[in-house]
């Protein structure tokens, strides 16, 4: 084991203060206890770990050498290290990091958490550099390899992302995000090559959106929407609230509606214009208030998608007695949305239906 | 859930006779509220604060280590009562202190209750929070990295309280009673952490020794007592002299 020390400088005021156990409010106005408090940080720092530490402060800038007396203390090191970056406190572990590597510069350990976290921080270069020391030096890390080819596809090159993932993915197969991130960027130029890929990462990681929408969304591409559309459901019931479940919302909208005119090979379908003449009806015979109600309801059923295509009554609603079929309910919404406000963009295709039943409506004349 | 979790669920099940019933809440402000079994409730609640619920196992098993402690002895379970004519005196006398008798309306009588309150409310709570602590720090190894963010966040809201601008709307005495008691929970944690950085500001504020006298009250309860807990409360009331603004009611288990 190599005893030469290791001297690292820490910027008291760059100190992330949620490491310790004081309100940094109270550190902010009393530097002398910030000074007191960050030095025992330190001190019981170094304790943990082992060896001899000396800590020089001079005014906010704290000095610390660093000698180890095994390679227990040195691991010890590394994992201490490690476990500030995944605390999220970079500011305090990367002069400590800067330290370890200018002694050992080839810690396989060190080059691969640090280039994470300069990857995550988008300092794309250096932890490009980072990672490709890390492979180089430990070239059976399948995990190495994978953070090394998303660092290159972040900065954009992807021919170096896809060859870095791939030797990723023949040294850990079990891995999802490997699969999930490499099939994502071979979709870009082969939605079929990516298949193979996409349907793995869906298979190893169930409850992440993303390997569900990228199986779902190269599915689409591949022109096998009625396949795709489980994984976009899939992918909203994960995580109903954020932009890409909107996404895949609008995606089985499409999917449904395009699904919906190629069994009705194009033409209006009568089932679709009896339920709007059926929903003209009951919203003149309930009234706005109730007819706004009703319409929220269903708007609010359907965000994870209506089943439109399913002739099944599965649905149902407080504000309606009955059992519904998907399609039952997108005319009654359809309808409330067009009554409440003509000019919207619905975002759904009963134009045609909703216009015929209007007809059928005014041709029965005022009850 | 974690297993020394379950650990504790079931010896509290067995100890008491009542399982636990665990939910969340958003109606607190603390980790939790617990409500202990009784004839008319025969079930254990503990809800859980959603704000914190990542810590959630770490909060049911301190909760569950409080209810072992609270019924050490079946035959006496003590509960902590307030004297009203006490404690209103103590907020009306509160409620001249100068940074408080110039709020409007009843501003300053309701903050005085709340800071007096608060107080009585510290000194039933820290006692029997710091012997959780201690219990979980030697029973429950898994739960350690979730007890360490824990306290530590409960340190970070107790060296808060030590800042200039709660300073300057509490009236001292309450203030130095309140500090003390923190400073000792502090103590406590260092003690069993081998970690002094929780201290230095009721070091450095003046509250460390008298902090320390109540640890020593603290520490020198055997854990084997099934009384430690009301010795422990009546030892720091009559340091901080309020041993005659509370009583004990006491009942039995069945």
């Amino acid at each position: 084991m190599d005893k030469q020390p290791i001297t690292f400088t820490i910027d008291i005021n760059k100190f992330d203060l949620t490491l310790l156990p004081i309100e940094p409010e109270l550190l902010q106005n009393d530097q002398a206890l910030l000074n007191n408090a960050i030095s025992q940080y330190f001190t019981e720092y170094f304790n943990r770990i082992g060896g001899q530490a000396d800590i020089v402060q001079l005014e906010n800038i704290l000095t610390v050498t660093w000698s180890s007396s095994s390679m227990d203390d040195y691991g010890n090191a590394v994992r201490e290290v490690i476990r500030l970056l995944k605390q999220g406190a970079y500011s305090t572990a990367e002069p400590i990091i800067k330290g370890m590597l200018t002694r050992f510069p080839d810690d396989p350990a060190l080059l691969f958490n640090y280039g994470m976290v300069l990857s995550d921080q988008g300092l794309l270069k250096d932890a490009i550099d980072m990672l490709s020391k890390a492979v180089k030096s430990d070239p059976d890390n399948a995990n190495a390899w994978n953070a090394l080819g998303v660092a290159q596809s972040r900065a954009g090159d992807n021919e170096k992302s896809i060859f870095s993932l791939k030797k990723s993915y023949e040294l850990d197969s079990g891995n999802g995000y490997t699969a999930r991130n490499l099939g994502a960027l071979i979709a870009k130029s082969s939605a079929e090559k990516a298949l193979p890929y996409l349907k793995k990462a869906s298979q190893l990681l169930p409850e992440d959106q993303q390997a569900q929408y990228g199986m779902a969304f190269c599915l689409l591409q591949l022109g096998k929407p009625n396949d795709a559309d489980p994984y976009f459901k899939k992918a909203i019931e994960i995580d109903p609230y954020n932009d890409l479940s909107q996404l895949c919302r609008e995606e089985r909208t499409k999917i449904a509606q395009t699904s919906m005119r190629s069994a009705s090979q194009g033409d209006e379908r009568p089932d679709a214009v009896m339920y709007c003449l059926t929903a003209l009806n009951k919203f003149k015979e309930v009234g706005p208030a109730q007819r706004q109600t009703i319409t929220f309801e269903i708007a609010m059923l359907g965000q994870s998608g209506l089943d439109i295509n399913n002739p099944t009554k599965k649905y149902q609603l407080k504000s309606m007695p009955g059992d519904f079929t998907g399609m039952q309910l997108l005319s009654y919404m359809y309808v409330g949305l067009k009554q409440m406000e003509p000019g919207i963009d619905t975002g759904i295709d009963l134009e045609k239906e909703y216009r015929r039943a209007m007809e059928l409506f005014r041709d029965a004349g005022p009850e | 859930m974690n297993q020394d979790t379950n650990k504790l669920l079931d010896l509290v099940s067995k100890k008491t006779g009542y399982k636990v019933s665990i939910g969340q809440t958003k109606d607190i402000t603390s980790y939790a509220r617990m409500v202990a079994a009784s004839q008319a409730n025969p079930m254990h609640i503990i809800d859980v604060n959603e704000k914190y619920h990542k810590l959630g196992d770490y909060i049911v098993a301190v909760q569950c280590a409080m209810l072992l402690i609270k019924w050490a002895n079946p035959e006496k379970i003590p509960s902590f009562v307030m004297r009203d004519e006490k404690v209103n005196y103590l907020i009306d006398k509160c409620t001249k202190f100068s940074a408080l008798s110039n709020l409007p309306g009843d501003q300053s009588k309701q903050y005085a209750r709340m800071i007096c309150h608060g107080l009585m409310h510290q000194l039933q709570s820290q006692p029997m929070e710091m012997m959780a602590i201690a219990y979980c720090r030697q029973n429950c190894p898994g739960l350690i990295d979730l007890q360490n963010e824990t306290v530590n966040t409960s340190l970070r809201e107790a060296t808060a309280s030590l800042g200039p601008k709660i300073q300057a709307m509490t009236p001292p005495d309450i203030f130095e009673k309140s500090a003390i008691m923190n400073a000792a929970f502090a103590i406590n944690w260092a003690r069993l952490t081998g970690s002094n950085i929780a201290v230095l500001p009721f070091k450095s504020m003046g509250y460390y020794d008298k902090g320390y006298d109540l640890f020593r009250i603290f520490e020198s309860i055997s854990d084997d007592d099934p009384d430690r807990y009301v010795k422990n409360v009546e030892g720091w009331a009559q340091m901080l002299q309020l041993s005659s603004h509370y009583e004990w009611h006491f009942r039995k288990a069945i």
